[in-house]
C-alpha cells in the first residue's frame, strides 16, 4: 500500500447527512452510464453461475462482500475527504469555505491520489479497473454539472489519474485507463479519470450526504447493477429480483457501517491499508473474460 | 468561385458561430436503414464537411464496424457506445456515455463541423434528448407496414426530419406510399417528410440536402447565412 501523509487530525462536522441526497445518488436513473454495466452478471449468466433467482441471490451476496465492500470503503473515504474539502466560494452548498477550511490544503490534495492507488491495488483484473475508470469519468461528468461548486469534484476533474490512453474504444480489455473526454473546465482532452468509487464519494458529499451514504450508494450500486442485468438477460421475475435485493438490506447496512469505520480510521491515520480489500479470483477472471468477448450486451 | 466552394465557405461561417459541431441524431426502429443512411451521408459529405459518427448498438460495435468496413469515413472518426441492453436509455435518459464519445471525437478532431449520433434500433417512442443532439432525423421504412406513420409516437410526430425509407419496396410489401406520406404530414404539420430509397438513389439526395441546409444555418436566428 502507498505511503500516506498529512491528512491526520480532526474531521470537521457538518449538517446531518441528507437521506434525500442518498436516494438521488442511488437511483438508477441518475445519469452516469451505469445502465451499460452488469457488474460481471452477464459473464456469470454465460458461465451458467446464474440461472435463476436462487443463484442470483448468492451472486449478489458475493458481489456485495467483495467489489461492493471495496467500493464502499473507498467511497466512504472519498466522501469524508470531500466533506472536509468543501465547496468553492463562500456561497457553496456544502462544507467549509476555503477561508475556514481546517484541513491542510496541500495534504488534502494528495488524498484522492492515494485513494485512487488503493482502488487500483484492490482491482486485480485490468478490465475491472478500466470499467471503474470509465464509470468514474461518466459520473464525474454529471456530478460536475449538478454540483458545480464542489471543490472535491473539481479536484477529481482536474487531477491526473490512471494511465492516459488514445481515444479509440470506451472500454479496453487491456485495462488502459479510458479516461476523461474534454470534461475538465479547460476543455482539454485527458483520457484519464479517477475510479468510480472516488467520484461517488465526492458526489455524495456534494449532494449533502456523508461517508455512510456514499458507502450505501456504492454497495447498492454494486448489487443493483448486477440484479438489473440478470433480470434483463434471463427474463427473471422482477418481484423475485427485488425480493433478493430487499433480503440484502441488513447485510448492506452492516457492510456500510464497517466500510465507514475503516474509512474513518484510514483517513485519520493516513493509512490506506485499513480500507476493505476483499476480492474474488473467480470474479476477476470473469471480468477479464467478459472484456475479451466480441458479442456482449453489457460493457462490463 | 465554384458553387461547392461557396457552400463550403457558408458551412465554415455557420460552424464558426457555434461553440461546437452541429449534432444530429438519427433514430428509428430496427432495420429501417439508419446505418445505411449514415454511411450514405458520410460517403457524400465527408469530402466537404469534417464529420464524426457515434453509434449506439446492442452488440457494441456492430454498426461502427459496418461503417468502418464501408470505408466511408476514417476509422478514428467513428466511436461506438455500449448501451447495456437498453439503447434508448443511452440516447434519452442517460446520455453521458454519448456526450463522452462526442467529447472524444472533438478532442481528436478539433475541426469537426458535423456529428451524427446513430441510435440503436428501437421502438417508435425512442427519441434523442435535446441535451445530446441539436436536431434529430427519424427513419421508418415501408416494409414495416404503411400504418407506421399513423401510429405516431414522438419520433414520427416531433423529429426535425422524418425519412420514409425503402420506398422501392412499397409494391412488394403492398404498402401505399400515398397513405404513408399523407398520415405523416397530417401528424407532423409543418415539419418536413422525405421519401427515400437508397437503392434508387444511393446518395440519399433529399436527406443530404436537408442536412446541408442545417449546416448553413446561423443557429442564432435559424436563417441561412448568405
Amino acid at each position: 500500500m502507498s505511503s500516506l501523509s498529512g491528512f491526520g487530525g480532526a474531521i470537521p462536522h457538518h449538517r446531518p447527512a441528507s437521506m434525500t441526497a442518498l436516494a438521488l445518488l442511488a437511483d438508477s436513473r441518475f445519469p452516469s452510464g451505469g445502465h451499460a454495466h452488469s457488474g460481471s452478471a452477464e459473464e456469470a449468466v454465460s458461465q451458467g453461475w446464474i440461472t435463476g433467482v436462487a443463484d442470483l441471490e448468492r451472486f449478489l451476496l458475493l458481489r456485495m462482500s467483495t467489489s461492493g465492500a471495496v467500493a464502499a470503503g473507498l467511497a466512504a473515504a472519498a466522501a469524508i475527504w470531500a466533506g472536509a474539502t468543501g465547496a468553492t466560494g463562500a456561497t457553496g452548498a456544502t462544507g467549509a469555505t476555503e477561508e475556514h477550511d481546517p484541513i491542510d490544503r496541500m495534504a488534502a490534495c494528495r488524498v484522492p491520489g492515494w485513494l485512487d492507488c488503493e482502488a487500483d491495488a484492490r482491482m486485480a483484473a485490468p478490465a475491472s479497473r478500466a470499467a471503474s475508470r470509465t464509470q468514474g469519468r461518466l459520473l464525474l461528468h454529471t456530478a460536475r454539472r449538478v454540483w458545480p461548486r464542489s471543490r472535491a469534484l473539481e479536484v477529481l476533474d482536474r487531477g491526473a489519474f490512471g494511465v492516459p490512453s488514445t481515444p479509440s474504444s470506451p472500454v479496453r480489455p487491456d485495462g488502459g485507463a479510458t479516461g476523461a473526454g474534454a470534461l475538465g473546465a479547460g476543455g482539454r482532452l485527458s483520457r484519464s479519470a479517477p475510479h468510480h468509487s472516488l467520484v461517488l464519494g465526492a458526489a455524495a458529499a456534494a449532494a449533502g450526504s456523508d461517508g455512510h451514504g456514499a458507502a450505501v450508494a456504492a454497495l447498492y450500486g454494486a448489487v443493483g447493477a448486477a440484479a438489473t442485468a440478470a433480470l434483463r438477460l434471463l427474463g427473471l421475475d422482477p418481484m423475485a429480483v427485488t425480493s433478493c435485493l430487499a433480503a440484502l438490506c441488513t447485510e448492506i447496512d452492516a457492510a456500510a457501517a464497517a466500510a465507514v469505520a475503516s474509512a474513518t480510521m484510514a483517513i485519520e491515520r493516513s493509512d490506506g491499508s485499513i480500507l476493505p480489500s476483499h476480492g474474488s479470483i473467480e470474479l476477476d477472471l470473469a471480468s477479464q473474460r467478459h472484456a475479451r468477448k466480441e458479442m456482449k450486451l453489457f460493457a462490463s | 468561385m465554384r458553387p461547392d466552394q461557396e457552400r463550403r465557405n457558408t458551412v465554415e461561417a455557420a460552424a464558426s458561430l457555434r461553440s461546437r459541431p452541429l449534432r444530429i441524431g438519427i433514430g428509428g426502429p430496427v432495420g429501417s436503414g439508419k446505418t445505411a443512411l449514415v454511411a450514405s451521408l458520410c460517403r457524400e459529405m465527408s469530402a466537404a464537411v469534417s464529420l464524426g459518427v457515434v453509434t449506439n448498438d446492442i452488440y457494441t460495435t456492430e454498426d461502427a464496424d459496418f461503417l468502418t468496413r464501408a470505408g466511408v469515413l476514417q476509422p478514428n472518426r467513428i466511436v461506438a457506445v455500449e448501451t447495456g441492453c437498453c439503447p434508448h436509455t443511452a440516447i434519452r435518459d442517460d446520455i453521458v456515455a454519448n456526450l463522452d464519445a462526442l467529447a472524444m471525437l472533438e478532442g481528436s478532431h478539433p475541426d469537426l463541423q458535423l456529428e451524427l449520433v446513430e441510435s440503436g434500433g428501437d421502438n417508435l417512442t425512442a427519441t434523442f434528448s435535446r441535451g445530446l443532439v441539436d436536431l434529430q432525423i427519424f427513419v421508418v421504412d415501408v416494409a414495416g407496414g404503411d400504418k407506421v406513420p399513423r401510429k405516431g409516437g414522438p419520433g414520427v410526430t416531433t423529429s426535425d426530419l422524418l425519412v420514409i425509407n425503402k420506398v422501392d419496396l412499397a409494391q412488394m410489401v403492398g404498402a401505399d406510399l400515398g397513405v404513408m406520406e399523407r398520415d405523416a404530414k397530417q401528424l407532423r404539420g409543418p415539419l418536413p417528410v422525405v421519401m427515400c430509397s437508397l437503392v434508387d438513389d444511393p446518395g440519399a439526395a433529399a436527406v443530404r440536402e436537408w442536412v446541408e441546409r442545417q449546416l448553413c444555418l446561423d443557429h442564432r436566428t435559424d436563417r441561412e447565412l448568405p
